[in-house]
């Protein structure tokens, strides 16, 4: 368990702590912390990969050189795993009755503080309780230390795995030690390490009730772990069922080291699309089984689901072919098609800003084998006045994908920068190519009005047309989502002036964000979804979601959505339908500032 | 042909004689009449109504007038005959300027009355034909938008993007429903040079509101094949023709209405045989238009309120748009005559020199309930393009951009049109001064 207070100031957080290992008792005369000590290990301790020091009291009848052995091999064993670790600060280990904890707080050599409960000379108390301490120390836990909000919501998740790490260790360090042990008391020790870790394996209340997989004990639970970190029970169950899958893939314990790295977002689904989107490729597929085990339920084949779908499902695009919410749609087809076990066909159904797509859905009379895409574009035409239909009259089934949106000027244009743009725009008007009259486009080219630039909104509602119009001259500029063009971009035809957002884009370092010209139009975020009509049996849109989930995961769907810069964080059907009504408000609000 | 009763809206120049453009300004104020309507049609015009005097309220309470010109309203009765129509308008005629939205089918007889003589002018957004487009034949009588010429030409269109382009027009029945109108003739030439054009088959029947009559109709036109029907109705003559349509397994999503036959009052109630249906709007649906919500917020004691309910409806959001137009063509005449109440000649002036851009638009909150639009002497419509709705069983729902039809062809048959009704006159065209 990870705190940010002084030692002095724990007394307070002692309840929600990880935990005393249950074979260990706890001693009511422990001091609150012993200074650390370097302690002198014998010669057959195992080569450490990080320095140790072991305070010199405070044991009970546990000596000090062992302990630190212990845990020499302990740190050797886990960060055996993870290879990105090159070197760590000193570790200072001191017995607190308030541990185990490490501390945000460094010593003042900049070592970590870890204060364990144990004591006495078993040596499993202190393997159980520093693993699940070094596994924070590896896993950046110092970032909750700078994100208290959100990744703190999520810090479950990292007491599950640290709990994982206490069983892998207990259980590694005894087969090794069968083996070959520093000392001939520990080679003693070694099957009592693997029957604690058995016996905690086997304890009922880290047990799934029967006939429950993990993602619907966590859809069941998944609000209660986010309210408290410190639900050992539950981090338990998770802990018990993570645990073969690292035994399995050694692998994943490097995958950590990417663990809160940038943690992002509000949900437990954006916590761990954020650390897939940190870590190398190497370890993105092991990520995504694991993010699998929590929201890809069992997938339905046909003959298991029985009763749906019955027939080929059809996903209505709202635009016309050839741009990025048809690419979307056709390529996730593809993907559900094995999922859903049916065929699944594209139509495009163009016009009314997404609106003609929409309604033939609320007017189809088959809606449970139909799917559409809604895209914040349409939500945003919504809040300009078009049509009477919004986010209620459909199920959102997640956010698919997302991007920012940019402009790009034809290679041979005389505006070769966001500069030139504005300077051009200041003296006369500018044709840009946009998707719509009402979109985000429209309204985007509007806020830049208001900050004096004459840009002339010239809508197209087939993206090639679009296209077309900027690369053969009938528009100077292209208002469009990088991936939309990412063909034309590789192939220089394209030139980025600006990108619309808080930053700059990590495809696109040299172009400068918005902001950075004192315009704050960076707060109109592009996604699209995938949707069906409000109604659909509850089971139905569960079964389909279910599909989309694992479309998601998939190497493909992972590999597509990087190409066209649009990988998004699922959120879920309530999150995703809460964002599309917020666009709305949030366009409408910048409609009415804008000068009538 | 009986007329019927005529809603009126009369922007009243104080006493000044129409003549006196020239004259200093003897008010601040101009007070507006509304002569409502009552029996058939009586609710679309009421609705109608509402959104014209809904905005020119939104422009007196949040804007304090038109450039510091504030305007009041007054409300005349109108019964379903020429006589009292005629007693209701002098006095409008006689006080200054008047802007009359007269019903489906009652155009002809004010257009002739009031083209040179009255200079009443004439919203006549849906029953003008081609007379409403040229102000060299009736230099009162504005189609704005769009009349029932382009909107046939945007029916049209609509069905050939639906068949997925105007080539699989070709061999196609399409059928034209209309009512007793005077634009039926004008639309029918249309529909026949289009046709010519495109290779498509059209036949026009005409459509009543007895119920028995269309049945028949709607089987003959189910039997025949027919792959379209663009219908052209008012009132309860569109209820019944969606009734019967279903009756003879027609779908409705392959009726494509004119903007006269899009009032959901209409089309709610021939209920779940409507749903599906298709019908072309000049200022289309939307739950966030900015100038509808500004109205909310600053009209709420106008004495349309009773109307609240219709606040949103296709007839309403007709008339706010309209009166978003007087409302800049007195702008715009302002700018030219100076900050005061206006004549009818002014008042033409402004009209015939719309500009309103999508910029304009945005600004006055209305960037979807209506299309850019640019008027002048000789086009009194501005714009010729429409939206599509489709009927999704208790609301409409957008379903296309702004769509026009084929301008050439529409002038071909205005042209015409405006000889004929010269020549019918034995009337030189007016001159259009300084277009």
């Amino acid at each position: 368990m990870p705190l940010d207070l002084p030692g002095t100031m724990m007394a307070a957080l002692l309840t929600g702590g990880s935990g005393i290992a249950p074979t260990v008792a706890a001693s009511a005369a422990l001091p609150e912390a012993v200074p650390a000590v370097a302690a002198t290990a014998p010669a057959a301790a195992a080569v450490s990969p990080v320095s140790i020091e072991v305070a010199p009291t405070g044991w009970a009848d546990g000596d000090p050189r062992i302990i630190r052995i212990v845990l020499e091999a302990v740190a050797a064993e886990l960060m055996s795993r993870f290879p990105f670790v090159e070197s760590l600060a000193p570790i200072h280990v001191s017995r607190s009755r308030f541990g185990p904890v490490t501390l945000f707080e460094r010593g003042a050599d900049g070592a970590y503080r870890i204060e364990l409960n144990a004591g006495g000379s078993e040596p499993a108390p202190y393997i159980y309780e520093f693993a699940h301490e070094l596994c924070h120390v590896l896993s950046n836990y110092e970032r909750h230390h700078h994100d208290a909000g959100r990744s703190r919501s999520q810090q479950w998740f990292e007491e599950a795995l640290c709990e994982v790490a206490s069983l892998y260790s207990l259980k590694a360090l005894a087969r090794t030690w069968q083996r070959s042990a520093p000392t001939a008391e520990l080679a003693a020790a070694a099957p009592g390490l693997l029957e604690t870790a058995r016996r905690f394996q086997q304890e009922a209340h880290r047990r799934l009730p029967p006939h429950t997989t993990l993602a619907g004990w966590y859809a069941r639970y998944g609000r209660e772990l986010g309210d408290g970190a410190y639900d050992r029970g539950r981090n338990e169950v998770v802990a018990n069922l993570l645990l073969p899958l690292f035994e399995e893939n050694p692998a994943l314990w490097g995958a950590i080291t990417f663990l809160n790295l940038h943690p992002g977002g509000s949900t437990f689904r954006e916590y761990l699309q954020a650390w897939l989107d940190s870590a190398p490729p190497r370890y993105k597929d092991v990520i995504r089984y694991a993010i699998s085990l929590f929201f890809r339920r069992e997938t339905v084949a046909p003959a298991a689901s029985g009763t749906f779908p019955t027939q080929p499902l059809r996903i209505i695009v709202t635009f016309g072919p050839g741009g990025g919410a048809d690419g979307m749609a056709r390529k996730l087809a593809e993907l559900l098609e094995p999922e859903l076990g049916m065929p699944v066909l594209v139509e495009n159904v163009a016009g009314a800003s997404g609106n003609a797509g929409l309604t033939k859905v609320l007017l189809s009379s088959d809606p449970d084998h139909t799917l559409v895409t809604l895209i914040a574009l349409t939500a945003a035409a919504w809040a300009d006045g078009v049509g009477t239909i919004g986010a209620d009259d459909f199920t959102v089934l997640d956010i698919v994908q997302q991007s920012v949106s940019m402009m790009f000027a034809p290679a041979g244009s005389a505006i070769v920068d966001f500069g030139q743009l504005r300077a051009a725009a200041a003296r006369r008007r500018v044709g840009v190519a946009t998707s719509g009259r009402g979109t985000l486009d429209d309204l985007t080219l509007g806020l830049l009005g208001s900050h004096g630039l004459l840009l002339q909104n010239v809508p197209f509602a087939d993206p090639r047309e679009r296209y077309r119009s900027t690369l053969e001259g009938s528009t100077e500029l292209l208002f469009e989502e990088p991936g939309d063009v990412a063909d034309l971009l590789a192939a220089g035809m394209l030139r980025p002036l600006v990108v619309f957002a808080g930053h700059r884009h990590a495809a696109f370092p040299d172009t400068p964000a918005i902001v950075e010209f004192g315009l704050a139009i960076d707060d109109l975020p592009n996604f699209r979804t995938l949707a069906m009509r409000a109604g659909v049996a509850a089971g139905k849109v569960e079964i389909i979601n279910r599909a989309l989930d694992a479309a998601l995961l998939s190497d493909e769907w992972q590999r597509y959505c990087a190409r066209t810069f649009s990988c998004a964080s699922a959120v879920g059907p309530a999150e995703a339908a809460e964002r599309v009504r917020a666009l709305v408000e949030r366009v409408a609000a910048h409609r009415a500032r804008l000068p009538r | 042909m009986s007329v019927h009763p005529l809603p009126v809206i009369a922007l009243l120049a104080g006493l000044l004689p129409a003549a006196a453009a020239s004259a200093p300004p003897l008010a601040e104020r101009q007070s507006v009449t509304v002569l409502m309507a009552h029996g058939p049609g009586a609710a679309a015009d009421a609705a109608l109504s509402a959104g014209l005097a809904d905005y020119l309220d939104l422009l007196d309470r949040r804007d304090g007038g038109i450039n510091g010109v504030r305007l009041g309203r007054d409300e005349c009765e109108l019964a379903a005959d020429a006589s009292r129509a005629a007693a209701c308008l002098d006095p409008v005629r006689r006080r200054g300027v008047a802007i009359v939205l007269p019903p489906p089918g009652a155009a002809p007889a004010l257009l002739a009355d009031s083209s040179r003589t009255r200079r009443i002018t004439l919203l006549t957004s849906d029953d003008a034909g081609a007379a409403g487009v040229d102000g060299r034949v009736f230099p009162y009588a504005f189609a704005l938008l769009a009349g029932p010429l382009s909107q046939a030409a945007a029916q049209l269109r609509f069905i050939a993007d639906s068949e997925g382009g105007t080539a699989r027009l070709r061999g196609k029945r399409i059928v034209y429903l209309h009512a007793d109108r005077a634009s039926q003739r004008e639309v029918g030439e249309l529909l026949e040079l289009l046709a010519a054009q495109h290779g498509f088959r059209v036949s026009r029947h005409r459509a009543g509101e007895a119920a028995g009559e269309q049945a028949a109709l709607w089987q003959s036109i189910s039997r025949e094949g027919a792959d379209w029907v663009l219908l052209a109705t008012a009132g309860a003559a569109t209820t019944v023709a969606l009734r019967a349509a279903a009756g003879a397994g027609f779908a409705a999503e392959r009726i494509i209405g004119s903007v006269a036959a899009g009032a959901e009052r209409d089309v709610a109630a021939a209920g779940a045989a409507a749903v599906g249906y298709i019908a072309a709007s000049t200022s289309p649906i939307g739950l966030h238009h900015a100038v509808v919500n500004e109205i909310r917020r600053h009209v709420s004691a106008s004495p349309a309120t009773a109307l609240a309910r219709d606040r949103g409806s296709a007839d309403y959001l007709r008339g706010v748009a309209l009166g978003l137009l007087v409302g800049e063509a007195i702008r715009l005449a302002q700018q030219r005559f100076g900050a005061r109440a206006l004549d009818a000649e002014q008042l033409r002036w402004g009209l015939q020199r719309l500009r309103l851009d999508e910029a304009r638009l945005a600004r006055l909150g209305a960037l979807e309930l209506l299309p850019p639009i640019s008027t002048s002497c000789t086009d009194h419509e501005g714009s010729g393009a429409v939206k599509f709705q489709q009927w999704l069983g208790s609301r409409w729902n957008v379903v296309s951009d702004w769509i026009s039809g084929d301008p050439a062809a529409v002038a071909r048959v205005v042209d015409a049109s405006a000889r004929r009704h010269l020549d019918a006159a034995g009337q030189p065209p007016a001159v259009c001064d300084g277009d």
